[in-house]
């Protein structure tokens, strides 16, 4: 990482999209799914609508320390000791996640698709490019991630288009089907994974290179509706593909791909989806990699941020292999702890910040 | 066994090797906080070479929260 590092409005944009779109538009459907039944659509559009709280207390502390990130602004507010009680929980809540992704995508992997080859070979291969793109810098960051998202969209959309012909919008209904409590647990499960996340990129938008002509946040907004949006709508597509089946698929959208058949030239195109999931999870991957290594060097004071590139990538490799023994391990974790986790360890934190902030004078 | 030492040994060779180009004069604090999660690691590495299921990351974050997480399940399942 050099020294001076900033990345332009529409650079920006894209990297909080791919941060918050990157591999939730892979991994979400099948948990809401599960737990909201036809509503899953519904839950997303609820917490996403939600989210724009947290958007909005992260663009206001952003707004009022541009130069400054999370870490180093809450350091200024509450005090070191304070900072350093509050900010370890959250570095240790960022090495949970980033192992939890890892561990989601290798054991697709391991499950699915390459079943003879072992968990750590996945890892460790993902983790190693993460770490040499994170030692890279944000700026190629931007620039990988900008043709990378279009990427994931394009297969992502090309999935559901090739199934044009197995949409049966009855399936759809009944919306509501156990009452209202399915849909809230879906909402409750969705803000722990993906719309807490949104608080981590608070690390990343010191970044920013000020371009005061451009509108950031009205942007930074619309792209947070458009990941409601398009949330909802690939949950809406799996489920008129699928219909009940859905409900026990952890991956829809691999399922829908597996039954893609036009004529006999475009058929089970799964593993398009196998590469779709490798790119969300990797920059998904990198970026929490990236956010880790930037709250442990400045927590500690660390000036060499290059160094705990590697030790850091290393214990996210161990964690995500050491964690869990099977699947469902994973399973109860993302979706019973990890929404308390990300409320306790990163919301209430951020609440306190922003409050502190309120009554605070900018000069102090 | 066998394959899960050789990771390891990788891992730790291709760290080394970033450790010597990375040489610079570190700071006290610096080298302190790289010499603890290196022991971590040394940790972490024992429970996945030997394949048991020792203390880890998700049970020290259970562990405060596991009771409330259940609470909330049972509320939203019951």
């Amino acid at each position: 990482m050099r020294k001076v590092e900033a990345v332009g409005n529409w650079q920006m944009i894209i990297l909080f999209q791919a941060f918050i779109t990157g591999s939730s538009i892979l991994n979400i459907q099948g948990p809401l799914i599960g737990i909201a039944q036809n509503g899953a659509w519904i839950s997303i559009l609820i917490i996403n609508a939600f989210s724009f709280f947290i958007l909005a207390l992260i663009l206001r502390l952003h707004e009022r320390y541009p130069d400054e990130s999370y870490i180093q602004y809450s350091k200024k507010l509450l005090g070191k000791p304070l900072a350093l009680i509050l900010g370890v929980p959250l570095l240790l809540l960022l090495f949970h996640f980033n192992a939890n992704i890892t561990y989601g995508m290798g054991q697709f992997f391991t499950t699915s698709m390459m079943k003879e080859t072992p968990l750590y070979v996945f890892h460790f291969l993902i983790l190693m490019v993460a770490g040499l793109t994170v030692r890279s810098g944000v700026e190629v960051m931007a620039r990988m991630f900008n043709g990378l998202l279009f990427f994931v969209l394009f297969i992502i959309l090309l999935i559901f288009l090739l199934n044009i012909t197995h949409y049966h919008p009855k399936f759809l209904f009944p919306v509501v089907p156990n009452g209202w409590k399915p849909i809230l647990h879906g909402a409750y499960v969705g803000f722990g994974f993906p719309y807490m996340d949104i608080m981590y990129f608070a690390m990343i938008l010191p970044f920013l290179k000020r371009e005061k002509d451009k509108p950031f946040k009205r942007w930074m907004y619309a792209g947070l509706l458009f990941n409601g949006l398009i949330l909802a709508f690939t949950i809406v597509a799996s489920l008129m593909i699928l219909g009940p089946i859905a409900m026990s698929e952890k991956f829809p959208i691999y399922q829908a791909a597996r039954i893609i058949e036009i004529g006999e030239i475009i058929q089970r195109v799964e593993s398009v989806f196998g590469m779709a999931l490798i790119i969300g999870s990797y920059m998904k991957i990198t970026m929490m990699l990236f956010i880790i290594n930037e709250v442990m060097t400045q927590l500690f004071n660390l000036s060499d941020k290059r160094a705990f590139v590697f030790p850091n990538a290393l214990l996210v490799f161990l964690f995500s292999l050491t964690m869990y023994e099977n699947e469902v391990e994973l399973g109860e974790s993302g979706s019973i702890m990890e929404t308390i986790l990300a409320f306790f360890l990163a919301f209430v934190p951020l609440v306190i910040v922003t409050i502190r902030s309120l009554f605070t004078n900018k000069s102090s | 066994m066998t394959e899960p030492i050789i990771v390891i040994v990788i891992v730790y060779l291709f760290l080394g090797y970033c450790r010597l180009l990375d040489r610079t004069k570190h700071q006290r604090r610096e080298n302190v906080i790289y010499i603890g999660a290196l022991l971590l690691s040394f940790y972490l590495s024992f429970l996945f070479i030997t394949g048991t299921d020792g203390f880890n990351l998700n049970d020290l974050l259970d562990w405060p929260f596991e009771m409330p997480a259940r609470g909330i399940l049972k509320f939203f399942t019951s």
